[in-house]
């Protein structure tokens, strides 16, 4: 059985039953050092809507196999403050970190390193494109929406069918690497490989958020 | 392990028969483990079952050696693991791909058999490596010709190129020109020059 948790467990058993959990936190802008403190108590202290704050959770920790339930319980600013937190932490830390790892790591490996990097930064450009859409033309709507604003001619519907997913050539990347890269490998080169299957997963959790909690619930919102 | 394996088992204890047909199954319950019947012919029985893995006593009087065995039943790929017990010394295994002992362990038993079957997904992956001609015409596409252009360069019909592309895709599970660009870099099918200013 799968556990969901509550607004009355502990904080620190969340981080501790999934490490993940700490990129949810940040992007909350929780700080560390809970003690025995509950969620909720965390939440309130930081100003973080602690139903947002658990379903983003608890989808996390299952994946798609349970869906939250989406109500208008959800606080639709506070999903789109995550996720333009976890936007900046993408395009201003995430994937120039892993840039400056993978050129360290082909160090000595010229045409590779090229080849590789020229892949990257189309790959990062794709990424920017994406997110910027959200942030110039989605993220607007939803909150003028919220305030009651319904004079931008824009739907969510439009978001839906149009939103692709973001990870994938990261993962073919993460693929042609492990499958054919035969220069020098070593702590680098793994570290770095390493860095790029959790990112990748972490970008699709990021991408679940969009699909399954926001764009149902701006669809309620919109009725 | 992705592939579901055949086994057949040859032995005249009913007791260690399903002992092992047992142990099998709970290591992989979509493996498929049967049993040659008392009086049955080992090479007609093998040529018409085709299984993956044979395992057999090493002192079957009909058995030979594991060679002579896939040669005669045309089964190049057959996994033949011999099962000894005390009294059958190692000395008749050779040949043989893999012993399983009458004592060795469950968990002895499974790592045993999940080394035979990784080995059997190896040998399939070794089927996805690129022809002659795929390789050629990856060398194209990453130095940014057209489909048209490459099949007038090999004077083949455009139509051909695009299947050859997908063989290729789906081979190598690639399926951005730039990471084709990494791949025949990696793999010398072209130089940086080549591509120098390509996209």
């Amino acid at each position: 059985m799968m556990i969901q948790y509550g607004p009355h467990d502990k904080m620190c058993d969340l981080i501790c039953e999934d490490h993940f959990m700490l990129f949810v936190l940040s992007r909350f802008g929780i700080p560390m050092g809970f003690g025995d403190s509950d969620i909720e108590e965390i939440c309130k202290r930081n100003g973080v809507d602690v139903k947002t704050f658990l379903a983003i959770v608890n989808m996390n920790l299952h994946g798609e196999g349970t869906l939250p339930k989406v109500d208008k319980g959800l606080n639709p600013e506070a999903i789109v403050k995550y996720l333009h937190n976890s936007h900046d932490y993408f395009l201003d830390y995430r994937l120039p970190s892993i840039r400056a790892r993978l050129l360290e790591a082909m160090d000595g490996e010229k045409d590779v390193a090229v080849v590789v990097m020229r892949y990257f930064d189309e790959y990062v450009a794709e990424v920017r494109n994406h997110m910027d859409y959200e942030e110039k033309v989605v993220f607007p709507y939803i909150r003028a929406l919220v305030q009651g604003d319904s004079g931008i001619d824009y739907h969510i519907s439009i978001f839906r069918k149009q939103h692709s997913d973001i990870e994938s050539r990261l993962t073919e990347l993460r693929d042609i690497l492990v499958k054919y890269y035969t220069g020098k490998t070593g702590n680098v080169f793994n570290a770095v490989l390493f860095d790029i299957f959790t990112c990748a997963d972490d970008l699709r959790q990021h991408n679940m958020v969009e699909d399954c909690l926001l764009v149902p619930l701006i669809e309620l919102l919109e009725k | 392990m992705g592939k579901m394996l055949k086994f057949v088992i040859v032995e005249y204890s009913d007791i260690i028969a399903d002992g092992l047909s047992t142990i099998l199954r709970q290591i992989n319950n979509s493996f498929r483990v049967i049993r040659m019947g008392q009086g049955g012919q080992l090479h007609p029985y093998l040529m018409a079952e085709k299984p993956d893995v044979l395992i057999v006593n090493p002192l079957l009087p009909e058995l030979g050696s594991p060679q002579k065995l896939r040669l005669h039943t045309e089964l190049p790929d057959l996994v033949c693991v011999a099962f000894v017990d005390s009294l059958r010394e190692q000395k008749h295994t050779e040949g043989f791909d893999e012993t399983i002992s009458l004592f060795d362990s469950r968990d002895a038993i499974r790592e045993k058999v999940e080394r035979l079957a990784s080995r059997q997904e190896t040998s399939e992956e070794g089927e996805k490596v690129l022809s002659q001609r795929e390789k050629e015409i990856v060398a194209l596409v990453v130095r940014g010709y057209t489909n048209k252009q490459i099949a007038d360069e090999l004077c083949i019909s455009s139509h051909t190129v695009i299947t050859h592309r997908r063989n290729i895709s789906s081979k190598l599970q690639i399926h951005s020109s730039a990471g084709l660009t990494i791949y025949a870099i990696v793999n010398k099918l072209v130089k940086l020059e080549d591509i120098q200013g390509e996209a």
